[in-house]
């Protein structure tokens, strides 16, 4: 069983997308091994979906709901955080799995969203 | 016909700028709730080396995470809570109508192939089922904004905060939403907003504080870029 203490890698804020990625990778790494990963949030003031998507529900891409329901642990959120990251699951297992080109009209629309510069 | 020199009142922060200025106090605008708090498919994307890091994605929630870690107070309006939850709950049933063989239509005679906001209407109400757990996921997003962002005050009154929205909604471009989220936050003695809207540029009495190369570039013609 492999701990990662989140705010000691990333720090207090997890918000950056490109963290996000980087604590992806430490995970996938263990689950490969096969290793079982608890997050401990323990110390993480601020924590979003910017960074929770890239750090965890990219491991969909990876690895099958049920590796992942017994093998990804955490611990340390409160009510609200853990609601966000059911949430965050809940949408990376809906988009892997539907169909690639399904999956390229979910990114295109995502990109729409937001007003913005295009 | 996009921003021009001409059009840009506000001052301009790019804040892709590492060196670039923290306020104190900045109030977010909808589409940068959007970027760092609704786990949007672009993010697995970038995450799984599909597309590359778009601005939007990586800047907004860098210069949040500068922000935050500066101590910078962050807010947000009322009403633009109210434009993040429409966004959201859009790209919801998108998602959920795209992914459908069926893609249930508004008028079967004449079949559309891309969603809209008639589409939407017309998905809320065909998929009514689903829009309990779609908003009570979109209601756990939210509580996650208001741990870190606070609500502007309300004005003393309806009409007092409608008669300053119209008044910065009549010197600018922007929409009307817009102007209400400017107006609470002059009401409160911030000045600063943190948007991707281009439209935010044309405000003048406020620093906009944006990533958007297209205002940006404006602003730095017109002499407004900070």
């Amino acid at each position: 069983m492999s701990e990662v203490h989140v705010a000691g890698r990333v720090g207090p804020i997890c918000v950056s997308p490109e963290d996000g990625t980087k604590l992806c990778a430490l995970i996938r790494e263990s689950l490969a091994r096969p290793e079982p990963v608890t997050l401990d949030f323990a110390g993480v003031t601020t924590l979003t979906s910017s960074f929770l998507t890239p750090a965890i529900g990219c491991l969909y891409a990876s690895f099958t709901k049920d590796f992942l329901e017994a093998n990804l642990h955490w611990k340390g959120l409160d009510q609200t955080d853990e609601a966000l990251l059911r949430f965050v699951q809940q949408k990376a297992i809906f988009f892997y799995t539907t169909q690639p080109s399904q999956q390229d009209d979910l990114i295109a629309a995502s990109l729409r969203s937001a007003e913005g510069e295009e | 016909m996009m921003i021009t020199a001409a059009h840009v009142q506000a001052h301009v922060v790019n804040i892709g700028n590492q060196a670039s200025a923290l306020p104190p106090r900045l109030v977010a605008d909808a589409n940068i709730l959007y970027w760092v708090f609704y786990p949007n498919f672009a993010s697995l994307a970038y995450a799984g080396g599909r597309l590359p890091l778009s601005y939007q994605i990586s800047t907004y929630p860098g210069y949040w995470v500068r922000a935050a870690g500066a101590g910078c107070q962050l807010f947000t309006a009322n009403a633009t809570i109210g434009e993040f939850a429409k966004v959201s709950e859009y790209a919801e049933l998108e998602a959920r109508w795209l992914t459908d063989p069926s893609r249930p239509q508004p008028d079967p005679a004449n079949p559309v192939t891309r969603f809209d906001a008639r589409v939407c209407k017309f998905a809320r109400y065909h998929d009514a089922a689903s829009l309990g757990a779609i908003r009570r996921g979109l209601e756990t997003v939210i509580a996650s904004i208001f741990k870190s962002v606070a609500l502007l005050d309300l004005f003393s009154s309806a009409m007092a905060q409608h008669s300053q929205a119209d008044s910065v909604w009549l010197s600018s471009l922007a929409d009307f939403p817009d102007a209400v989220l400017v107006a609470s936050a002059l009401n409160q003695g911030v000045d600063c907003i943190l948007s991707d809207d281009t439209d935010f540029a044309t405000f003048p009495s406020i620093t906009l504080y944006t990533a958007n190369r297209r205002t940006i570039a404006a602003a730095r013609t017109a002499g407004r870029l900070v």
